[in-house]
């Protein structure tokens, strides 16, 4: 019985006289611009009718499902809307057969799907007979329907081979055909069904998946609009014809989006640290070629956040490219590019890092006249689970091989060749917290825009940093710094210009801890800047800490301690502060220099998921691994831009 | 029997026996078993799908190749399947499976659930309707922090400060902190993010209109008073019929496939052989 008869069905069952209303009396209403209105904003806290963004939403802008190729190798099962489903804090069964529920919900979430071949795995998985007529197609099936370690095989195969050129084609669906089409309508229709204006934001998106040689270049893309609008195209793909592996030509797509449709469209940059060397370039990979003030300008307006922590590493900083910062090396993910076919070298790094970038752009930014690298930071799970979860004791991990279970700290996540990477080293990380007026697609969508957000490596906490040139320590003692920070300086992701004669920029910085999660151990801001000489520079202040603790003769603040109990997987809040405030003004300012400056905040030590693992399984893992960690936020950066 | 004849599910597995017996007669083969007939309606479905593909109408030369395509796919079907290379298929067997199961939602999606059947679905499951509990609430935080182990006293001083005096400045009591100190028309839920579920069930059975805690979340203590308490409550169907329906429907879907499945297994004597004496193998 093919789709054509299961119609006819329709047809007989409506002569049978059923009412036929209830079929489609269930189908949600897509969020129309015009329900926007209906949902009063609710005050967070009086006085009531300020405009100013003073709630933080929640959420992650990286989920895989079953319909990316490689997710639904690894064993996925659920699909876009399980993904939303779960997001807004349903139960589930994981594709693993264990039940599954978020602590608390998010606020919003995009279903990012790999735009290559969208739809892969559902197609292999209904026995497409174009599939098994293919040798390739017949053995990956036959190696799924062995399930277990034969389908993550699998899926590495598809990996390795998509980003190698030697993917088969006939197992390749492409824009403007049927089976794509139903992909796309799929995720699309998913993300209009548990859109909920006011209640849970439901974006439509994919990842542009540019992987050439192995070197992960990918693209989140999140659309402002609804179906009606991203609908009327289909996703931009990496292979020739129909797409490429160069940003230049996602930037183009975008543009004839905007242009076709009048929706609007944004990209996120995928953590850099599998890029080998060419997420940041200064020399284009594609050219050979020094960026040019094409290049920059389109950049700079396109790619408006960083995805900084995920998964497969965090991407804030490196020990090589920081060493002077004790804090840098954080799961720091650097055996090589994104399948391991090229291992790393030391001159990659300052390509791969948020830090080193923000510096490269504030160099290009004086040459060129805009910052091609003045983005915003976000944290995001990248999970390919459909799962978004990032809380140390409750980590459904990188793929559904690897959900809990009592091997996955033993077991690899991946392997290639010889080469693999460990279970153990995923990354319980990480969240986008984002300051938005209301939550609707619109409201976060503009937020992002204009960077006012932060990433976290899974917890919660509130933080806020302003910059401007006159706030006092009394801005700092305040129940809303808010309403200081807004109405004399400029928030996250916000640039400082016109310096007054002689003056420094001052910044307001309030940390809250989560209810959940860790006390505060510091707050810290990093800050980068750019010589007469062109050379760039990056030192990090700590500005606030807690127990009242004594910096040392060389400046260096002792560290806070530990209360884990690694055995148990506990610990106590009873070191760390519940709150960080202050306001800090720069001492080494000079009005003539480009600069950066964004907060770090840390929380005291707290279990590593692997240590929830342990405990819950009972089992010992074979190799020393990290049990404890310090789990942080990003926040975006605030620019100082010389006249 | 008598219950079971007035249980929908019954008149679910009877309608889709109908729509089963209805489509076979429609499509009752009137051919020969050896005639392959290519009907006109099938002929324009070829052309279609060429058309979608290549965004333009076949050439004649082309046509006479789907044609020929489509004839040698019929062939190869009814070859195949008399040689029986169906069976054991993996993949044949779980697209089938897929097929029944799909024809299970449909038949399910189909029914119109009687006002009765929702009310008491509303009454059965509550928990899944009830609306969160609506408060306006005023807090003040006590840091421990700040307090140590002093935090209780100095809670309990603050708390007798704001009893004894109800035109007290009660913003400036207590401890700064960002946390919002007076929340309208907040939702349980909503409180749970921004204080955690520590704080909202230590509000439980407080009275309403006078300061009273402290207790406690993760951020401290907190003394609260909570001026207007809409509690929580189970809606009537009018207000969330739209919900009620959807549920409904997906808990008749999932019983309507075990019932298939269980009806059916009694069709067959179902034997595992068991795999005691293997531990020596």
């Amino acid at each position: 019985m093919t789709c054509k008869s299961l119609r006819s069905i329709y047809l007989i069952t409506l002569c049978l006289a059923f009412t036929s209303n209830s079929l489609f009396a269930q189908d949600p209403l897509p969020a129309k611009e015009g329900l926007k209105g209906a949902f009063p904003e609710r005050p967070y806290s009086p006085p009531a009718g300020r405009s100013f963004p003073m709630q933080v939403l929640w959420g992650d802008t990286h989920v895989h499902t079953a319909m990316s190729m490689d997710a639904g190798s690894f064993g996925a099962r659920l699909n876009p809307e399980d993904a939303y489903r779960f997001a807004r804090g349903e139960e589930l069964m994981a594709s693993s057969g264990q039940p599954v529920k978020l602590m608390r919900p998010l606020d919003f979430l995009v279903v990012a799907d790999h735009s290559d071949n969208m739809g892969f795995f559902p197609r292999l998985f209904a026995g497409d007979p174009a599939f098994l007529a293919d040798p390739t197609g017949r053995r990956w099936y036959n190696m799924i329907q062995e399930g277990g370690e034969k389908g993550v095989e699998v899926a590495v195969e598809v990996i390795v081979g998509f980003s190698q050129g030697t993917f088969p084609p006939a197992l390749w669906s492409s824009p403007g055909e049927s089976a794509y089409r139903s992909a796309w309508d799929e995720t699309i229709n998913a993300a209009e069904k548990y859109n909920d204006p006011g209640e849970f934001t439901a974006f439509i998106g994919w990842e542009w998946t540019s992987n050439t040689g192995g070197n992960n270049l990918h693209r989140v893309l999140i659309y402002r609009d609804g179906g009606e609008r991203a609908g009327q195209t289909e996703p931009y793909t990496t292979v020739a014809p129909l797409g490429s592996d160069n940003p230049r030509d996602l930037w183009n797509w975008m543009q004839s989006y905007e242009d076709k449709t009048g929706g609007q469209v944004l990209a996120i940059a995928h953590n850099g640290n599998l890029s080998n060397g060419i997420m940041f370039p200064e020399i284009e990979s594609f050219t050979g070629k020094k960026v040019d003030k094409e290049y920059v300008e389109t950049r700079n307006r396109r790619e408006p956040l960083y995805e900084a922590t995920q998964i497969k590493g965090d991407g804030e900083a490196h020990p090589f490219l920081s060493p002077d910062d004790e804090f840098a090396d954080y799961e720091t993910w650097d055996q090589g590019n994104l399948d391991l076919s090229v291992m790393k070298e030391n001159d990659m790094l300052q390509y791969e890092y948020a830090r080193s970038a923000l510096k490269l752009g504030l160099k290009l930014g004086n040459e060129l006249g805009t910052n091609p690298y003045q983005f915003g930071m976000i944290g995001s799970t990248d999970t390919h689970t459909a799962l978004a979860t990032a809380d140390e004791d409750n980590f459904f991990g990188k793929h559904s091989g690897a959900e809990p279970n009592a091997d996955r700290i033993n077991h690899p996540m991946a392997k290639v060749g010889d080469v693999e990477y460990a279970g153990w080293a995923m990354v319980a990380s990480g969240y986008a917290g984002v300051w938005a007026q209301e939550n609707t697609r619109e409201s976060i969508y503009e937020a992002m825009m204009r960077k006012e957000t932060y990433a976290t490596t899974g917890p919660r906490m509130i933080v806020r940093f302003f910059g401007g040139w006159d706030f006092e320590s009394a801005d700092a003692r305040t129940r809303s710094p808010a309403l200081a920070g807004y109405s004399r300086g400029v928030p996250m992701g916000g640039e400082l210009r016109a310096a007054p004669d002689g003056g420094s920029p001052r910044f307001l910085i309030a940390a809250l801890k989560d209810p959940l999660s860790g006390n505060l151990d510091r707050v810290q801001v990093i800050k980068g800047w750019v010589d007469k000489r062109g050379r760039t520079h990056e030192k990090v202040y700590d500005v606030a800490w807690s127990d009242d603790r004594v910096k040392d003769a060389d400046g260096k603040l002792p560290a806070v301690g530990s209360t884990v109990d690694v055995e148990n997987a506990t610990w106590t809040n009873t070191i760390g502060a519940t709150e960080l405030i202050t306001v800090w003004k720069d001492p080494d300012f000079d009005a003539k220099q480009r600069a950066f400056y964004y907060v770090r905040v840390l929380e005291i030590p707290t279990p590593r998921w692997t240590a929830y693992d342990a405990a819950y399984f009972g089992t010992k893992s074979k190799t020393d691994i990290p049990m404890t960690t310090q789990e942080r936020a990003y926040t975006s950066p605030i620019w100082y831009v010389p006249e | 029997m008598r219950r079971f004849l007035k249980e929908p599910l019954f008149h679910f597995l009877l309608f889709g026996a109908l729509i089963f017996a209805v489509y076979g007669w429609i499509n009752r083969d009137v051919r020969a078993p050896d005639e392959i007939f290519i009907s006109k309606g099938q002929q324009e479905h070829l052309v279609n799908m060429f058309s979608r593909t290549w965004q333009r109408p076949p050439t004649p030369e082309e046509y006479q190749g789907l044609l020929r395509d489509f004839i040698r796919e019929e062939i190869a079907y009814r070859e195949s399947v008399a040689m029986g290379l169906d069976e054991g298929d993996v993949i044949i067997r779980r697209r089938m499976r897929q097929k029944l199961e799909l024809l299970t939602d449909e038949i399910v999606s189909f029914a119109e659930p009687q006002e009765n059947e929702l009310q008491s679905f509303l009454v059965e499951n509550p928990d899944r309707f009830r609306s969160e509990a609506v408060m306006d609430l005023r807090q003040v935080y006590i840091s421990v922090d700040k307090h140590g182990d002093n935090a209780i006293n100095e809670a309990t001083s603050v708390l007798n400060r704001l009893l004894a005096d109800p035109e007290v400045d009660w913003m400036s009591q207590g401890d700064v902190v960002q946390l919002p100190a007076l929340l309208k028309d907040i939702r349980t839920g909503e409180l749970g993010r921004l204080f955690g579920k520590q704080f909202t069930d230590g509000l439980a059975g407080l009275d309403v209109g006078v300061w009273s805690g402290p207790i406690r979340s993760g951020y401290g203590l907190h003394l609260v008073a909570i001026d207007r308490l809409e509690a929580a409550r189970d809606p009537s169907l009018a207000e969330v019929r739209d919900e009620v329906k959807t549920e409904w429907l997906e808990q008749r879907r999932r019983q309507a496939t075990d019932e298939l499945y269980d009806r059916m297994a009694q069709k067959y004597l179902i034997e595992i052989e068991s795999l005691a004496g293997d531990a020596t193998g």
